[in-house]
């Protein structure tokens, strides 16, 4: 159970790092998302600050899960992250269905639809199963181990946005509000 | 040594994703030296008809009926959404032409697909003086191949598209101005790359684009 409970947590701390990073790098895009489930009256600052911290937020979770697996409540930060994740989904269906979420930035052109509902559900699923409790021998890393996970997650962290920003220059146009 | 689990399984699905993400920008790579399909292009093919086109005026919600040709003065149509920061700086720009007085002799119209409460989301789509109207057909969409935004049309007095494709720049928006009314249509707008932050677009024909 201890590896399952480990590939969990793995699975969905790779996905905030990489769904973080992606964000970044279309810092713009994403900021007119949150603008949609912010009041109408809110400022573009605000929904920019709000989207700076949920970037921020997405790729701290994910490094410090993958740095300190063992610390569970990281584990349950990460799981009620993934429930948000169900609501906002689900307001997006029910208000904005058809719009692009720019969940993943440029690398995916995912819309609020059932299947994200159903996606951010599965997810959810996952962080359920990585609060679970592991042995402690598989988690106890070294502060020499933790450098070499943090290294990778620039690593990954720095591809995702590369890899955003890639596919954001090749297109023709924009994604957000791609169609019309 | 014996390597813990945790850290084994961490660096797995690290070099998972980052193997994920190589495909990604190999992919990407590959599609940058292939020319778009046709039926991915934008906008409608140059010196041909411009499609008549109803819509919705925001926000009174006034239905009006536009027919290209039928118009007294040459049209520049903005296929816009106020959720779409590119198109918030086009709009910006049409609306320093037009309080310049250099889009005097032109009608500016930008059509959204968006519903009008979201213009409430953006503040340049709010103070614009500009007229706004919401798209009601599908077939609008289709017949101006405005398969993205923002998306710059230029139609002439007769009707015929002079120009076609992505702007967000005042000397594009000159550019098309001046297609409006220029006598034979200009050869290639279309758009080479457009960046959502910074959003440098190119058209292809340099000596009508960018300049002032």
């Amino acid at each position: 159970m201890t590896v399952i409970t480990l590939i969990a947590k793995s699975l969905l701390a790779v996905v905030l790092i990489v769904a973080g990073a992606a964000k970044a790098s279309e810092l713009s895009s994403f900021t007119s998302t949150v603008r949609l489930f912010l009041p109408r009256a809110a400022r573009v600052r605000t929904a920019h600050a709000v989207a700076v911290a949920i970037v921020i937020a997405e790729l701290l979770l994910g490094a410090s899960s993958l740095m300190f697996p063992g610390e569970r409540w990281i584990g349950v930060i990460v799981f009620a992250t993934a429930c948000t994740f169900v609501v906002a989904s689900i307001y997006g269906y029910l208000n904005h269905r058809g719009r692009s979420c720019t969940c993943f930035g440029a690398l995916s052109s995912r819309r609020f639809d059932r299947f994200a509902i159903a996606r951010s559900i599965g997810l959810a699923g996952v962080g359920a199963v990585a609060m679970l409790n592991v042995q402690a021998s598989a988690v106890a890393l070294t502060m020499v181990d933790r450098l070499l996970v943090l290294i990778s997650v620039a690593i990954v962290a720095l591809s995702s946005a590369t890899a955003s920003r890639a596919l954001l220059l090749g297109r023709q146009v924009t994604s957000e509000g791609s169609t019309p | 040594m014996r390597v813990p689990a945790g850290l084994m399984i961490a660096q797995w699905s690290l070099l998972i994703g980052l193997g994920f993400l190589v495909v990604v920008l190999y992919r990407q790579l590959g599609r940058a030296f292939h020319r778009p399909r046709e039926g991915q292009e934008l906008g409608p093919p140059l010196g041909t008809r411009a499609a008549s086109f109803s819509y919705a005026r925001v926000p009174d919600r006034g239905v009006f009926r536009v027919s290209p040709g039928d118009e007294a003065e040459p049209v520049l149509l903005a296929f816009v959404d106020p959720t779409c920061p590119s198109c918030e700086r086009l709009v910006e720009e049409l609306g320093v032409a037009e309080t310049s007085g250099e889009l005097a002799d032109t009608r500016v119209l930008l059509l959204m697909s968006d519903p009008p409460a979201y213009i409430e989301i953006s503040e340049v789509f709010s103070r614009t003086t500009l007229e706004i109207g919401q798209i009601l057909e599908e077939k609008t969409i289709d017949s101006y191949r405005a398969t993205a935004t923002p998306l710059l049309v230029a139609i002439d007095t007769e009707g015929t598209v002079q120009a076609a494709g992505s702007a967000v720049h005042i000397s594009q928006v000159r550019a098309f101005h001046r297609a409006c009314n220029g006598p034979a249509p200009v050869r290639d707008f279309s758009v080479v790359t457009v960046n959502t932050d910074s959003t440098t677009t190119t058209p292809a024909d340099p000596s009508v684009a960018g300049t002032n």
